[in-house]
């Protein structure tokens, strides 16, 4: 029994307070949010996903736009057509689910979702992304992650 | 002070007398930590499952609606509890444990409450399942009453996020959203250390009926310890939860075999209505515990017994009634399993089941997810083989096995990939059946000889 929690105790040091699996996991999660709500201002959100996901180990598009809804709820937050059905397993199937859409500024506004943040990743694997604001003035800037 | 953390105080208070509302009446008096554990355990249940009832009316959770449930379930518990017959308290089941035992197990309980108290009040939700599911929710739930139906349930692209899982662990977090009058607090996740703290309690409370303190002291210590409960416990996700309600009611069930007192079914009802809101697969748990009551007492035919099981079976669904007339119109865009599970579909899959069954064992070999926690069980029958003839034992060894296999046929016609899918799910799925193993262990952990003044002590397990 002692032997056992012995175990389980140091596990749960280690990875909390020892190495930096914790801190990179908050650190990830904090960078995210911040990144959301500088895209949203206050806003609803559309996001897009483009370049090459699908060479990633990681699933970057669910994790950003799970959080996006979850952190900005009662905004919306879409990735494709609302009435695109979006349960992925991975994030090759959501960009797949959310089928490529570009929408326009008005589609944009009709929808609630005046905000865009698009990721792109290079065949290299870097991850850009950039916000753009469709009302009242269109703004750009990019950001290195 | 922050009034953010004054309206959290509140909201635990609030769950807790809501739960000694229902253990004042259900439990024997002097059973402090009993109570405590059915109030920690239960509370929160009992009062999302009110919040329900009132956001289907038209009523979404808030502080009055959280204040008027509070107020009815502590002056029908203060009726009630003046009203009940004294009981005599029954003696612990083993000799006093030596002080440095009982110490030992409480500081390494200790941490694990730590760390869980980390993850739950300091630390932002960052699991996957835990925001894009159930803290998603718990937002929606706080924002808008169930009825008219918000928005969300028939929205499609959020169909990540399982529009028809049951709404209890959801409805916790909204009522300490509806409490803070904040969606973006971290308090959350705050009630589920309560749960948490409540499985521990009563387990503890149960065994050292059973067994003594030394027993019980030690299977709550490895309980409270394991890697996957620790990490779970405070994500803000619903499987720890379940894993409470699914302990809770199987110490009931426990309980009423051996006692037939009605207030332990009474609360194995509310204990298993709370199992089939939380999730889908506390339906199958829920059916296990009906099972159980009806097969596994000591005179299953007898009138009263089949009149006992009938009545559960029913008050359980009757409870969870709501829901499915609820979620019945609701789309379906998951992988609907019950669809699946039929016989065709079984055998066409039977070249799964060595994978899953390597899958499962390897589960439960895992030192980094368990510690050395299910090597516990072989280890303690082998110590005290006798045991496992009496019917608390073999009873939970029966609940535990079946709730262990119950996941068999879904991982079976699972439209997934299986390495994928045993590796995502299987450590949160053995979670659920962590409280009766740890039971187990405790009933089973093996006792020094008594001293002669505490030899004529009842043994209350023998039938």
């Amino acid at each position: 029994m002692l032997s056992s929690a012995a175990v389980a105790i140091s596990l749960d040091v280690y990875n909390r307070f020892v190495t930096d699996q914790f801190k990179q996991l908050h650190l990830g999660c904090t960078q995210t949010d911040e990144a959301l709500h500088r895209a949203s201002q206050g806003h609803g959100l559309f996001l897009r996903f483009t370049g090459n996901f699908r060479s990633l180990p990681e699933n970057l598009p669910c994790g950003v736009y799970f959080r996006a809804v979850y952190l900005l709820y009662p905004l919306p937050v879409l990735v494709g057509e609302p009435s695109q059905l979006i349960n992925p397993h991975d994030g090759a199937e959501l960009i797949r689910q959310a089928g490529n859409f570009d929408p326009d500024a008005a589609w944009l506004l009709r929808h609630g979702v005046p905000r865009e943040l698009s990721y792109f990743c290079s065949d290299s694997g870097e991850i850009t992304f950039t916000m753009q604001a469709v009302a009242p003035v269109r703004a750009s800037h990019r950001v290195q992650p | 002070m922050n009034p953010a953390v004054m309206w959290c105080a509140i909201y635990l208070g609030c769950l807790l007398i809501v739960g000694y509302g229902v253990a004042a009446v259900l439990i024997a008096p002097k059973s402090h930590l009993e109570r405590f554990g059915v109030a920690a355990c239960l509370g929160p249940g009992i009062t999302a499952l009110c919040l329900i009832a009132l956001s289907m009316c038209g009523w979404g959770p808030s502080r009055p609606v959280i204040g008027l449930v509070t107020v009815i379930f502590a002056a029908g518990g203060l009726f009630l509890w003046k009203k009940q017959p004294p009981t005599l308290t029954q003696p612990d089941g083993g000799p006093p444990a030596p002080l440095w035992w009982i110490g030992l197990c409480l500081a390494i309980a200790a941490y694990g409450i730590f760390a869980v108290g980390l993850d739950a009040l300091l630390y932002p939700t960052i699991e996957w399942d835990a925001f894009a599911i159930w803290q998603l929710k718990a937002k929606v739930l706080a924002v808008h009453a169930l009825h008219p139906r918000p928005a969300y349930f028939d929205n499609v692209s959020l169909s990540y996020s399982h529009l028809r899982y049951p709404l209890l662990v959801p409805m916790i977090s909204a009522g300490m959203h509806a409490m803070t009058g904040r969606l973006d607090d971290p308090w959350q996740k705050a009630p589920f250390l309560l749960t948490y703290l409540g499985l521990g309690a009563y387990v503890f409370a149960a065994i050292k009926k059973w067994r003594g303190p030394a027993a019980a002291a030690a299977a709550v210590a490895l309980l409270m310890t394991t890697p996957v409960i620790v990490f779970h416990a405070g994500s803000g996700q619903a499987d720890a939860t379940l894993a409470a309600f699914c302990g809770g009611s199987l110490i009931c069930i426990l309980r009423w075999q051996r006692d037939g007192r009605w207030q332990d079914l009474i609360l194995a009802t509310m204990f298993t209505a709370c199992l089939a809101w939380t999730k889908q697969e506390g339906l199958v748990l829920a059916a296990i515990d009906v099972a159980a009551v009806a097969a596994l007492t000591p005179h299953p035919l007898r009138r009263r017994n089949l009149w006992a099981a009938a009545a559960f079976a029913l008050a359980v669904a009757v409870l969870y009634l709501p829901w499915i007339l609820y979620s019945r119109n609701l789309p379906r865009t998951d992988e609907n399993y019950t669809q699946h599970l039929n016989l065709t579909e079984l055998a066409a899959h039977l070249p799964r089941l060595p994978q899953i069954a390597t899958g499962m064992a390897g589960e439960l070999m895992s030192w980094v997810d368990w510690g050395f926690f299910w090597w516990m069980l072989p280890l303690t029958a082998l110590l005290s083989p006798r045991r496992l003839l009496e019917r608390p034992i073999w009873t939970l060894w029966i609940l535990l096995i079946c709730q262990l296999l119950a996941y068999v046929p879904p991982f079976m016609v699972a439209p997934w990939d299986l390495n994928w899918l045993l590796e995502m799910v299987l450590d949160r799925l053995f979670l659920h059946a962590t409280p009766a193993a740890a039971l187990l262990i405790g009933l089973q952990w093996p006792q020094l000889p008594r001293p002669a003044a505490t030899a004529d002590r009842p043994a209350p397990l023998v039938h």
